[in-house]
């Protein structure tokens, strides 16, 4: 079903002068759960947005599969069978989850989004049906009616990872699912990533939990201005002596340094 | 699929009192009730309250036009005027050609303004925020020299508009124009309604919140924001092309950036997010100028003022007064006429549910 790799190859991205990115090679396996860790402005959310088509690479190549995702627009990668996650909970705070999640495979076609039904009512036209479906499958059915802005900001993220999951997307790319979820409810996301893993997804993974990522991830990719610094397992990347300089290690540093 | 079971008490009544019981119904309930009394007494309050009925109607679509496009797709524009002139000029430039009996000039007013709008959405497509608002100022004089430069050429003291008729009955005065204007606005607001409760609505809401968001969840914003503009366009041409029929011509002096502003200042008084904030706005910003006109005078002269300032400068305090309100309305209750019915509502609620948990205890 999924034998599908991301392969980005020698990715180099400038914004104003500025280079963001600086030759980026990585590739996701089919299946596998790819995690990306840094310190704040590594890079890691421009990968994404990379992947996404929101930002154009200056150089490099960037492939899913068969698929050359350069030049792509960002709406078209659900097509692909693409999708992600936000990084921020503050919009669509007035939707239902329902709704937000029917989002994800609303038609850009004036037809199919006329017939597009979005409310409960009626379930069986457009998407409500595989929305409150995947709404189950994260096991989130209990919060269908709700307004997100009433729900837990672990909960908003699960329907956000719902919406990227509905349009049977194969590539998932999460931007920090667990960025503002308490410590009880984190459990629940990894629950819900054990689930989506399960069913063959593949998953890229970005967050500022160490300990969230190791234990999410099959592989790890640390980055440090904009660049690679390692790739690999999750305990050989964490025991990286030039990963723990950059990214966990600098206060360690500091003690050895008093010692 | 499993088959809806009708429950006891299903009916259209206990739907409506559920709709009431949900969080805004009551808000939306007293709005509505309100307009549709002021709408009766409009048809039966005497012929003056009749024409500034007829007024409302039409600045109501108007309304609902821009709020298509800034309530509803959360975009910027000060076109509004332009929009009402091209109706009201397809309609003027109709009046004499076969193309004359209603309702052809205004169906080609909508269509026109829906592919106008469709041009006028295209910078929306690089620019955002401030840069789409200089585009639309830059349709609206575009537009507004146009027609001026056709009506002094042709017509200087405007464009004759026909006297309303639908082949045999005449609509054009009174009570039965009246009722053609309200019948167009409820035509378009239940259009409106309808689209917004689908796949429309729900990609418009989406770019209202963040393009970003919207595009990586999957939705064309390029596209849904032309529709939005063309949508918008149309609705608002429509309203052009009705109030040349009310003031039977086209005069480009109607629709200048004075009421792009007030068809803005209206959408924002009843509250930007609704449809019914949008008609309950228009209704005050209409309404306003004949209250004032007719009272102001009594109360100033009342508190030992002489109002014949006001009498002299009418438009221009008005104008005034308007901008006054619509940036107290921005700084203090951006929701407008909805967002203090809303908050009434909220703190009705918390009482009643402090009283019944105190009674339970």
């Amino acid at each position: 079903m999924n034998d599908r790799a991301l392969v980005c190859d020698g990715v180099d991205v400038h914004l104003g002068g500025v280079q963001i990115l600086r030759d980026v090679t990585f590739d996701v396996r089919p299946g596998e759960s790819f995690g990306i860790v840094g310190p704040n402005g590594a890079g890691k959310t421009t990968i994404l947005n990379v992947i996404t088509g929101i930002v154009r690479p200056t150089a490099g190549t960037l492939r899913y599969g068969d698929t050359d995702l350069l030049g792509t627009a960002p709406h078209r990668m659900r097509g692909h069978g693409i999708g992600r996650s936000l990084q921020s909970t503050q919009y669509f705070k007035d939707l239902t989850a329902l709704q937000l999640v029917a989002l994800g495979r609303l038609p850009n076609s004036v037809a199919g989004a006329l017939s597009f039904g979005a409310h409960r009512r009626r379930r069986r036209t457009g998407g409500s049906q595989p929305a409150a479906e995947a709404l189950e499958l994260l096991g989130l059915a209990d919060h269908a009616e709700r307004p997100l802005g009433e729900l837990s900001s672990a909960v908003q993220k699960l329907v956000d990872i719902a919406r990227a999951v509905v349009a049977g997307t194969h590539l998932l790319l999460l931007d920090e699912p667990t960025s503002g979820v308490s410590a009880q409810e984190r459990g629940m996301v990894s629950d819900a990533l054990d689930r989506l893993r399960g069913l063959g997804r593949t998953i890229v993974l970005i967050d500022h939990d160490p300990g969230f990522v190791t234990g999410n991830c099959d592989r790890l990719m640390a980055m440090n201005f904009g660049q690679v610094l390692h790739v690999g397992e999750p305990d050989e990347v964490m025991n990286n002596e030039t990963v723990k300089r950059s990214y966990l290690g600098e206060k360690e540093e500091r003690h050895d340094g008093n010692a | 699929m499993t088959a809806r079971t009708p429950k006891a008490g299903e009916g259209p009544l206990a739907g409506a009192v559920r709709a009431l019981a949900r969080p805004g119904g009551p808000t939306r309930a007293l709005l509505g009730g309100a307009l549709l009394a002021g709408a009766v007494y409009a048809a039966f309050g005497g012929p003056f309250i009749n024409l500034i009925g007829q007024s409302c109607a039409v600045f109501a679509i108007a309304a609902l036009g821009q709020s298509i496009l800034m309530g509803s797709a959360g975009q910027v524009a000060f076109s509004g005027g332009a929009f009402m002139a091209i109706g009201a000029f397809t309609t003027g430039m109709l009046s004499g050609t076969p193309l004359e009996p209603f309702p052809i000039p205004l169906v080609a007013g909508a269509l026109i303004g829906w592919a106008v709008g469709l041009v006028s959405g295209l910078p929306g497509l690089r620019f955002r925020g401030l840069y789409l608002l200089l585009a639309s100022l830059a349709l609206q004089f575009i537009v507004l020299s146009l027609a001026h430069t056709y009506q002094s050429a042709h017509h200087p003291a405007g464009v004759l508009v026909p006297p309303l008729r639908l082949g045999p009955l005449d609509l054009s005065s009174g009570r039965a124009l009246y009722f053609t204007l309200l019948a167009v606005l409820a035509v378009v607001y239940a259009a409106a309604w309808a689209v917004e409760r689908t796949g429309v609505g729900l990609a418009w809401r989406a770019l209202r919140e963040s393009e970003v968001a919207a595009a990586v969840s999957g939705v064309d914003v390029t596209r849904w924001k032309l529709y939005a503009f063309a949508a918008s366009g149309a609705v608002t041409a429509m309203a052009g092309s009705l109030f040349a029929y009310l003031v039977g011509r086209a005069d480009y002096q109607s629709y200048e950036l004075a009421l792009s502003i007030s068809l803005i200042t209206m959408i924002f008084i009843g509250g930007i997010r609704s449809r019914l904030g949008a008609l309950a706005g228009a209704v005050v910003i209409t309404t306003l100028p004949y209250l004032l006109q007719n009272n102001l005078s009594v109360w100033l002269g009342g508190l030992g003022l002489d109002a014949g300032w006001y009498a002299a400068n009418q438009s221009q305090v008005n104008a005034g007064l308007f901008s006054l309100l619509f940036l107290l309305v921005v700084l203090f209750e951006p929701h407008g006429v909805e967002g203090i019915l809303l908050k009434a509502e909220r703190a009705v609620r918390a009482r009643s549910r402090h009283r019944t948990a105190g009674g339970a205890s």
